[in-house]
């Protein structure tokens, strides 16, 4: 048996075990996206990041433990650079949440996001509403898809279409993605962007927004795309 | 003696300042709200009757129901859509609702540090932190209630034009029930852990009052406005008795009946129905209706009173469902119409036209405006009473106005809907 130090509580694990499963059995939490193995293999996705006596970073769920290891779980910079990593991970993450299987809560992204302040994840990861019980699958002008989530999708729950109220997301090929989800189910862009001016009418962005949706919405009647 | 203040005033919904001049025996009160104006109206012009009741409950964020079931009444008053009955007392229910939880909240933050003679919400929580937690504990029951009947606790969403977006099962009028029930309980647990001082001795000097009418319980909204005088007019003929004129001081525009100043409110509508009311009337030690600050009792006794027929209003009803399906689509798309309903602060007052299915004008008139001119008589006449045969004690002259204009519970941001530019309506 190793002995580990994790935020100044000592902890004994067996020998060649993680890092990760000294904190848990110490009873913290680190973040990990170890569930999703096919996506990012071992100490890839660096959400589990933990600062070390030295100051050095290390994942949690690669390193292996040794006697008298000092470990911090919750630091400014552990924080810091967590939440830089989530950022990058939603970069190159496809966000097309309206068709997501883990959409309606069960989003691990959308919960580490809201966690470290990251913003990027639209309404639909958090609506139940699937198939053919989405509004916009049904033809209403729903903002869900270009919305920031966070509310919970309260609108949807109750049947009532979302109005955006959460301002609009300026990553632009969530927009491309969503105005090729509106086209596909007919709903109208311009109803959409309507009903967009209740509160983004005024918001720098929305200039954006509203240029982007137009050119992916007529590009997908065009044949062609982005 | 010559006296100028300007009372800041404090614990109100957005920013008012209230404005003393004495001369000699002449004593002039501007009721001056400093809010910067909010274009509203303006933001609802142009937009699809669908829009309008989202964008009509972001204006106030405590009374988002009241504007929000007006706007829906004014529209479907303008394009002649009914609706059932039983949608209509679940509307009536759910307005009764915020009505409980925006009493409580003005009376336990804003109201009951003066009611208790104590300074601020800090020494009253020191004082009585109990009784905080209890409202603290009945608000969140009646919030509860508020989110199974309108979806969400702010701004609701379903109740909608022709009815409601989603369906209300027996299973929900059953929970709302249980909360009501459960904060039935609680409050009158806060009730015997309340001493409240004894009210400062003031005389209405205009009593007059519109309430609107009920249809069958208290809060019931018909279209029917009632006036102290006995007259009784349709809501559409408002303008024919109601002018709103613009004030030189003021952000927010003043609101006359026949001329006059009136107030509107709890107390209004407590002298208006004092016989459907008087069992708790009488339990609470009785009300002096012709003292300003008794708007406070009229609101213990309209908590106390809601709470006892909500359950007995929604057990009443004899439905499996209510509503459902898609938001409405109406085939009439020229129209106009007024909407009427008895907000926590009194009467409100929605006017739309629809032309081609876009609002083209709006005309909103909030119970604030209304009752502008009247907290300014009553803080003349509460500032005579002061300084006449009394030496002149500016702290206490401040703070018992203070205390009145509290009294009438005004909501700034809801009286700044728009604004006046230059005298033109903009």
């Amino acid at each position: 048996m190793v002995k580990v130090i994790v935020n100044g509580t000592e902890v004994e694990v067996e020998e060649g075990a993680t890092l990760l499963r000294a904190i848990q059995r110490a009873g913290y939490e680190v973040p990990t996206l170890c569930l999703f193995g096919h996506m990012y293999r071992e100490a890839s996705c660096r959400v589990c990041l933990v600062e070390l006596s030295n100051g050095k970073l290390v994942p949690a769920c690669a390193y292996p433990v040794s006697e008298g290891l000092r470990v911090l779980t919750d630091t400014p910079k552990v924080r810091r650079v967590r939440r830089t990593v989530i950022e990058l991970i939603l970069a190159t993450h496809k966000t097309k949440c309206w068709e997501c299987l883990r959409k309606g809560g069960h989003c691990l992204l959308l919960k580490l996001a809201s966690e470290y302040g990251v913003e990027g994840i639209p309404v639909c990861a958090e609506c139940p509403l699937y198939g053919e019980d989405c509004l916009v699958v049904r033809g209403y002008p729903c903002l869900g898809p270009i919305t920031v989530a966070g509310c919970g999708a309260q609108c949807p729950l109750s049947g009532s279409y979302c109005i955006g109220c959460r301002g609009p997301i300026t990553r632009k090929d969530t927009l491309r993605e969503a105005a090729r989800f509106y086209a596909k189910y007919g709903v109208n862009i311009k109803n959409v962007l309507s009903l967009a001016t209740i509160f983004w009418g005024r918001l720098s962005e929305f200039n954006l927004v509203r240029s982007e949706l137009l050119n992916s919405f007529t590009n997908y009647f065009r044949g062609g795309g982005p | 003696m010559r006296l100028s203040e300007v009372i800041e005033v404090d614990r109100v919904f957005g920013h008012v300042e209230l404005e003393v001049v004495i001369d000699g025996d002449d004593v002039l009160t501007k009721f001056r709200v400093v809010h910067d104006p909010r274009f509203i109206e303006l933001a609802m012009e142009g937009r699809h009757y669908l829009e309008v009741p989202y964008i009509a409950s972001r204006i106030c964020g405590a009374c988002s129901i009241a504007h929000y079931l007006a706007s829906i009444k004014a529209i479907e008053n303008a394009l002649g859509i009914e609706v059932s009955e039983d949608t209509e007392v679940v509307r009536d229910v759910l307005n009764s609702l915020q009505v409980i939880q925006n009493h409580l909240i003005h009376l336990t933050f804003l109201a009951l540090p003066d009611y208790l003679g104590v300074k601020d919400i800090n020494s009253l929580l020191s004082k009585s932190r109990d009784v905080i937690k209890l409202v603290m504990k009945l608000n969140s029951l009646i919030l509860k209630a508020i989110k199974v009947l309108g979806g969400r606790i702010v701004n609701p969403n379903i109740p909608y034009v022709g009815g409601f977006i989603r369906e209300i099962s027996r299973e929900d009028l059953n929970l709302a029930i249980k909360y009501v029930n459960e904060s039935r309980g609680v409050f009158s647990e806060v009730l015997s852990k309340l001493r409240l001082k004894d009210l400062p001795l003031l005389k209405d000097v205009a009593n007059n009052y519109l309430v609107l009418k009920i249809r069958n319980h208290y809060l019931s909204s018909s279209d029917e406005v009632v006036a102290s005088d006995g007259h009784v007019f349709k809501h559409n003929e408002y303008l024919n008795y109601i002018e709103e004129v613009s004030s030189s001081w003021s952000n927010s525009k003043v609101v006359l009946y026949k001329g006059k100043p009136l107030h509107v409110g709890p107390r209004a509508r407590v002298s208006k129905y004092l016989g459907i009311v008087k069992e708790v009337v009488s339990e609470l030690g009785g009300i002096d209706t012709n003292n300003p600050f008794s708007n406070l009792i009229a609101k213990l006794i309209e908590i106390k009173y809601l709470l006892e027929v909500i359950p007995n209003i929604l057990s009443d009803m004899r439905i499996s469902k209510l509503g459902g399906g898609s938001p409405h689509k109406s085939e009439v798309l020229n129209g106009e119409g007024v909407g009427v309903i008895e907000a926590p602060r009194g009467l409100l007052i929605h006017h739309y036209v629809i032309n081609g299915g876009r609002l083209v004008h709006a005309n909103i008139i909030t119970p604030t405006e209304i009752n502008a001119r009247h907290i300014e008589l009553s803080a003349r006449e509460l500032s005579i009473n002061l300084v006449k045969n009394n030496p002149l004690n500016i702290s206490k002259l401040r703070s018992m106005l203070s205390f009145l204009v509290r009294t009438y519970d005004p909501c700034l941001p809801c009286a700044v809907h728009v604004s006046v530019v230059n005298g033109l309506r903009r």
